[in-house]
């Protein structure tokens, strides 16, 4: 059976494994299911790609991986942590050390510059901000960028550029956990490409997790295994298109 | 003008004089000295006699000059000499002074049944002022005070009595309330803009006592700032009264107060806008909502 590869030749390690994870949104009448008992095991150094129609509980269950919302039930180890099991201000820490993010809009903080942006996670651990825009410069130099756009701020910066400088922000504190939220959405399909290059570069040799909500078809050849959600359930688990050969692996696990 | 009789002896209550000059100058007869107490060109005078002003064109625009020793003015038909100039402390309103003796001072003023306001009495030296008073109550059964007791009295019955304190309060009450009113609503929009970074830090692992201190931190830089220009324009008012003679003046308390006045409402405003802060769900901005 075919398996996700990584760069260090282990067997890899269930990194993410979720059983019956239910999240419902309001109450009585007003009340909205958006996860219906999701079932899923990720392994590290996978990327996996979520994809769905628009409100079918993707974005719920990456918040959910994430530890920015509580489920209702079910259980989930992430990284070998339960999030119910641990209080508000250890889920953050524990965000802060493990998971990085890739948001739709970027979010990058406008009055910072681009190795500033990208140095934030650094700088919430406590390091010197010296330090810390150095070890962010020196991401951002690996994904093509000169001084004079490291000391841009975000305004003078294009939408692929921009999404570079998140993806470094997201990489640079080396989590272990990588969530995106439509990161090719806002980017034509050459700065798409060059973006889920470097994040399955980042994942594959780095032995860690990826995952990545889409609906961006152009980007699934980069995914090790692409997960189709509805009405808050996963569906179906493929492989790629562009990896038919290995289309008979067997997935993981399945809802 | 307000008359100010001093004691013919001593000559007690005469101020500082201006080019050196002494209050013995009202020994001589119909002699009074001239203080500009706070006002500014009430003690001018036209620079050339009546009979040599221009013809034809308005008396309020000759030309004119301050008052000098030497001058003679005409109250109440009596003629006095201006003896020299002194320097009492701007009164609050501005009025020009006119000290004299009390001699002088009853010749020159209109029949009164009371006249005499006050004495001034000078301790001699090593004896307390305040048991002077108080002496000198219990022998004549008048009111008798220190200088400082005179001058606690006057500012208390100035806070009793003045509508000018309770305008001054009313003032700065209302400008407090606008100002915690604006600073608040400034805050909060500001903070509620920018919601959406709070969130993005908080995701990426920045504690609610990060955040919180971000907020405050801030708070406190917009107060610095509104301090010292609020602290500098008053310098800068402050200087262009003083060169013009309007009197001013600017008590230890004032910035002090003023700065606890400035935290109090940055710290409330900064406590009002954390609500939203501390209720955000990072979750809702993943999207990028």
């Amino acid at each position: 059976m075919a398996t996700p590869s990584n760069s260090t030749g282990r067997p890899p390690q269930t990194a993410i494994r979720c059983v019956g994870v239910t999240k419902t949104y309001g109450e009585g009448n007003a009340a909205v299911q958006a996860l219906r008992g999701v079932d899923l095991e990720i392994r590290a150094g996978e990327l996996l790609l979520l994809e769905g129609p628009s409100g079918c509980g993707k974005t719920t269950l990456i918040s959910v991986l994430a530890g920015l919302m509580h489920r209702d039930g079910g259980n989930c180890s992430v990284l070998d942590h339960d999030y119910e099991q641990m209080s508000p201000g250890e889920t953050t820490l524990f965000r802060g050390q493990n998971i990085g993010f890739v948001f739709q809009a970027f979010n990058l903080i406008p009055a910072l510059t681009a190795a500033e942006n990208a140095a934030t996670p650094l700088l919430i651990r406590g390091l010197k901000r010296k330090a810390a825009v150095d070890q962010a410069g020196a991401v951002l130099k690996e994904l093509g960028f000169d001084d004079r756009m490291m000391r841009s701020l975000p305004a003078d910066l294009s939408g692929g550029q921009q999404q570079r400088v998140a993806i470094a922000r997201a990489m640079v504190h080396r989590p272990r956990l990588i969530v995106c939220d439509e990161p090719t959405s806002a980017l034509d399909r050459e700065s798409g490409h060059q973006v889920m290059e470097l994040l399955r570069r980042f994942a594959l040799d780095q032995d860690r997790v990826l995952v990545v909500v889409t609906h961006d078809e152009r980007i699934f050849k980069f995914a090790d295994r692409i997960a189709r959600m509805e009405d808050g359930r996963i569906t179906r688990i493929e492989n790629p298109p562009a990896r038919a050969p290995e289309a008979s692996r067997k997935p993981p696990a399945q809802s | 003008m307000q008359v100010i009789a001093v004691d013919d002896a001593t000559l007690t209550g005469v101020p500082l004089m201006t080019d050196g000059a002494t209050a013995s100058v009202l020994r001589t007869p119909d002699a009074v000295i001239v203080d500009d107490g706070g006002s500014s060109g009430k003690l001018d005078t036209p620079s050339e006699r009546a009979d040599q002003w221009p013809r034809g064109r308005p008396h309020l625009d000759v030309p004119m000059r301050p008052l000098a020793t030497g001058d003679e003015l005409l109250i109440n038909d009596t003629r006095v000499r201006i003896a020299g100039r002194s320097m009492a402390l701007p009164r609050f309103p501005p009025r020009p002074l006119l000290f004299t003796t009390f001699s002088t001072a009853g010749r020159i003023l209109l029949p009164e049944r009371r006249r005499l306001t006050f004495v001034l009495v000078t301790a001699a030296p090593g004896v307390d002022p305040r048991a002077l008073a108080t002496r000198i109550e219990t022998a004549t059964a008048l009111r008798a005070r220190s200088s400082v007791d005179f001058k606690a009295d006057t500012v208390r019955w100035m806070v009793t009595n003045s509508e000018d304190v309770g305008d001054a309060v009313t003032m700065l009450t209302i400008a407090m309330l606008v100002g915690f009113g604006v600073t608040g609503v400034m805050m909060f929009m500001f903070t509620n803009e920018n919601l959406k970074y709070y969130a993005v830090l908080n995701a990426m692992g920045a504690t609610a006592r990060q955040i919180v201190g971000m907020v405050f931190v801030q708070a406190a830089i917009c107060a610095l700032l509104g301090a010292g220009l609020g602290l500098g324009l008053c310098a800068i008012a402050g200087r262009m009264f003083t060169l013009y003679n309007f009197p001013f003046r600017l008590m230890w308390f004032a910035p002090v107060a003023g700065g606890a006045a400035v935290v109090l409402v940055s710290i409330g405003a900064a406590a009002l806008s954390m609500r939203p802060v501390l209720k955000m769900q990072p979750a809702s901005f993943l999207a990028g909502r």
